[in-house]
């Protein structure tokens, strides 16, 4: 059981890499398999398609970010700008560590209109990122302002994840958690 | 034109369409010659799916100088009214057109493995960047017009992936509403 767990671990680590990496259509069943140094044919005792196999990423990811990044917007022992902070550095650790883009956002391009399964996991994501944010924000601005803020946020972070993929460059991504912090401390109800 | 520069022009708008739709992996040359509407010539060669990429990156690189960016240019227009032109063209382009961003969606899923669309990718955003900031020239300094068009190229680029992912045109719309409003107090 235990050797099964970690080989499904091991599995879905080599995908969520892959995916991130080369996108959904260039990865194959064999990619993945050559990853885990094991046979195509053990790959699909786990997961009976790519499909299946990328919903099970999803749901790791998912997870992952809701437990280690975006917990910090719900931390009653934080202040607003702590969460802000150690919100955004658990972002900036896992999307400039060097295992690719936002595998959401590439699903999304890639896969939103042909993989009708795709579509919910990819829109609670960017539901529970975006929530995160307009939590942190509503300690300072009212609830309209809050949500707008916070979708638009992670709109723009999409961007620079996009750019940094294009030029190398995570310029785009310090300037948003740079704004986004500017934007807590000059909100309408003061200290933070 | 002759012929068969005039059917090769409609296999890379063929060839276009489909990219956009499902990216550059998973479609063929077979799935892009069997989109058009004309029978293919016997003495017809098809090239690489290389070649009809980045020729389907340079049609809509063509669509966004002549028809898109062109506003940007029109100097008989104040800049803000050149921004919500162009705003909108680019909105318009993504909603009423069926499919994503070609060369978003290539930097995905194509470039990694294709050095060849690094060229036409570039060449895409810094044709963004240049309409921004010239219309920005009206309203800033140069070098700060180079920054603020660059921001905004790419915060335009992460709402038009939202636009994907919620089906809708709200993020272009905020994106745009920000923009402006920011133009607007740059002016003074």
């Amino acid at each position: 059981m235990l050797h099964d767990e970690t080989r499904l671990d091991e599995i879905l680590g080599a995908a969520e890499t892959l995916f991130r990496t080369k996108g959904y259509r260039s990865t194959s069943m064999a990619d993945v398999a050559e990853a885990c140094h094991f046979q195509k044919a053990a790959l699909y005792y786990h997961f009976a398609s790519k499909e299946a196999l990328a919903l099970a990423v999803m749901k790791r990811v998912q997870t992952f970010s809701e437990k280690i990044i975006f917990s910090f917007a719900y931390d009653p022992s934080l202040k607003p700008l702590d969460k802000l902070l150690k919100l955004n550095e658990a972002l900036e650790a896992y999307y400039l560590s060097g295992h690719g883009g936002c595998l959401f956002a590439a699903f999304a391009i890639e896969q939103m209109d042909t993989i009708p399964s795709f579509t919910a996991p990819i829109q609670q994501y960017f539901n529970s990122w975006s929530k995160a944010y307009e939590t942190i924000f509503l300690d300072v601005f009212n609830s309209d302002k809050a949500h707008a803020l916070a979708e638009g946020l992670v709109s723009d972070l999409q961007g620079a994840l996009l750019m940094l993929r294009v030029t190398q460059d995570p310029k785009h991504l310090y300037r948003l958690f740079g704004e986004s912090r500017q934007l807590l401390l000059s909100g309408p109800s003061g200290e933070n | 034109m002759n012929m068969e520069r005039q059917f090769l022009k409609e296999v890379i708008v063929a060839a276009a369409k489909i990219f956009r739709q499902n990216g550059y992996y998973y479609p063929d040359l077979d799935h892009i010659t069997s989109q058009l509407p004309l029978d293919l010539p016997e003495h017809f060669i098809i090239k690489n799916k290389v070649f009809f990429a980045i020729e389907a990156m340079n049609h809509i690189q063509d669509i966004f100088d002549s028809k898109i960016l062109v506003c940007a240019y029109d100097e008989s227009k104040p800049p803000i009214d050149r921004i919500i032109a162009l705003n909108k063209k680019i909105e318009g382009y993504y909603i009423e057109s069926n499919g994503g961003c070609i060369f978003v969606s290539f930097c995905m899923d194509g470039l990694r493995q294709n050095e060849e669309f690094k060229g036409p990718i570039e060449r895409y955003f810094s044709s963004l960047n240049d309409a921004y900031r010239n219309i920005l020239n009206g309203i800033y300094e140069p070098a700060q017009a180079q920054v603020i068009a660059d921001e905004f190229v790419a915060d335009l680029q992460g709402a038009l992936i939202m636009m994907r992912v919620t089906g809708e045109s709200r993020p272009i719309q905020r994106l745009s509403e920000r923009f402006v409003q920011r133009c607007k107090m740059g002016q003074g």
